[in-house]
């Protein structure tokens, strides 16, 4: 990078919002924050059907399930993305 | 996952769940990068402010179509982008505040040359609206032409020749400048 | 004879499963880093929570369904000159030079390069290896089982790029090149 690119890095380099910023979003976001359907806030509800006919399997039992479930689904699609990302630079630096 | 950006994924899963301290984790993270392109786009603190607050608001509606911390990285990056061009057209239609009159923003980071830093940022704010965000994403963000392409939805090609343009005219103008505080 | 045959994939499998335990050291010296190991036991813990009515999270099934493993190493540093794309990346680079390894891609430009290593041939595809390292960022990810690139690449775009957002077409995909 040259000097003048340089200069506008440093010219350019990111600052925080006044103090306080986030407390001001926040007050602007409602109480209730939108969820994935059919996850989240729902588990109850999941997690009681599945109860019935399910003999000595605990909800937290469940639940736990659900967010070791989701977890891993989380890190399979980062490291598809990644991946699938990564196969794509390469397409495009040949074609380049 | 482990490190810092395993925390990042851990944050955003928990705010898609529904957690509001994971979602104002979420904003503390990236209030940086979004008020920063807001503000070098616009030269003001106030509309940067506003626009920035805008964006986190939106994301907040659209957590549960993202898929990872990185996307939400990316969305974060992009809606910022697009919208500081639509308000700088819109600004261009307007009558506009002289450049050299805009008040500093309150935060100064300390530069080697403070003077300079500053004349960069105003002649930056001065160039055509796609020029100025393609500037700012490559110097502040640090994204390869590939990725300014990609955020901002044009073809590599005009990335490149877009950049190559707008530093052309910052070292253009900045000599004039240079030259003219001399004289 | 099911236990043979498990000691066969096992010992498949072996070759294709790169040990990354030598990148754990950039660790140190990086901004962020992420580690992503989803083995067998992880990736059907989480192919249930894949919607079957999404096209998008189908394909994904479809792709990850028999694999092996899954490991992801990202490492982001704060300026360049942080790490050595010789150096950092030889103990992985040797075991890809192992029998049964080929190098397939290896695109290099003034600040990036990206090796991509299959192992195996044809139909009997048993892992890939992607090598990335730009400025500040370095990447390995390693895929063990019968992974089809073809696919792998179309999901490009479904993850980490958002399909609609208010306001933006997607991109075009590039024009063909003049002959």
């Amino acid at each position: 990078m040259s000097d003048f690119e340089q200069d506008l890095r440093e010219a350019l380099q990111r600052r925080e919002p006044p103090d306080g910023f986030t407390e001001r979003v926040m007050a602007r976001v409602p109480r209730e924050i939108p969820r994935r359907t059919g996850v989240g806030r729902h588990w109850m509800a999941i997690a009681a059907t599945l109860c019935i006919g399910v003999v000595g399997t605990s909800s937290w039992q469940i639940h736990r399930r659900q967010v070791e479930g989701e977890r891993a689904k989380q890190e399979l699609f980062y490291a598809l993305a990644v991946a699938s990302g990564k196969l794509d630079t390469a397409r495009q630096m040949i074609t380049r | 996952m482990v490190g810092a950006a395993a925390t990042r994924e851990e944050t955003f899963s928990l705010a898609v769940a529904g957690d509001r301290t994971a979602f104002a984790d979420l904003v503390r993270r990236h209030q940086a990068m979004v008020y920063s392109i807001a503000l070098h786009s616009m030269r003001d603190a106030a509309l940067a402010e506003e626009l920035a607050q805008e964006v986190f608001l939106e994301l907040y509606h659209h957590l549960g179509d993202l898929q990872s911390a990185a996307h939400a990285e990316f969305w974060l990056r992009k809606v910022t982008s697009r919208r500081c061009i639509d308000q700088a057209r819109k600004r261009r239609r307007e009558p506009k505040l002289n450049l050299e009159d805009a008040p500093e923003p309150s935060t100064t980071p300390a530069h080697r040359d403070p003077f300079l830093s500053d004349m960069l940022r105003k002649l930056t704010a001065s160039l055509p609206e796609k020029a100025r965000m393609v500037v700012v994403l490559r110097y502040q963000e640090d994204l390869a032409p590939a990725e300014i392409a990609e955020t901002l939805g044009i073809p590599l090609n005009s990335v490149k020749s877009c950049l190559h343009r707008a530093l052309a005219m910052l070292r253009d103008k900045l000599e004039r400048k240079q030259v003219s505080s001399h004289e | 004879m099911k236990w043979v045959y498990g000691l066969v994939l096992a010992m498949a499998a072996s070759g294709q499963e790169l040990d990354l335990s030598s990148l754990e050291k950039l660790a140190a010296r990086a901004k962020a880093a992420v580690n992503v190991t989803l083995d067998r036991d992880k990736l059907g813990i989480a192919l249930p929570f894949l919607s079957a009515s999404d096209p998008d999270q189908a394909a994904v099934r479809d792709l990850v369904s028999s694999l092996m493993s899954i490991n992801v190493r990202t490492f982001e540093f704060e300026g360049p000159g942080s790490f050595s794309k010789q150096n950092d990346l030889e103990p992985v680079r040797r075991q890809l030079r192992n029998p049964g390894w080929t190098k397939i891609v290896d695109a290099k430009d003034r600040d990036e390069l990206v090796e991509i290593y299959m192992f195996g041939k044809g139909k009997d595809i048993g892992g890939i290896t992607i090598l990335s390292a730009e400025r500040r960022e370095l990447t390995v990810v390693n895929i063990v089982g019968p992974i089809d690139l073809k696919k792998l690449g179309g999901l490009a775009g479904k993850f980490g790029i958002p399909k609609d957002l208010p306001g933006m077409t997607p991109p075009k995909p590039a024009p063909p090149a003049k002959k």
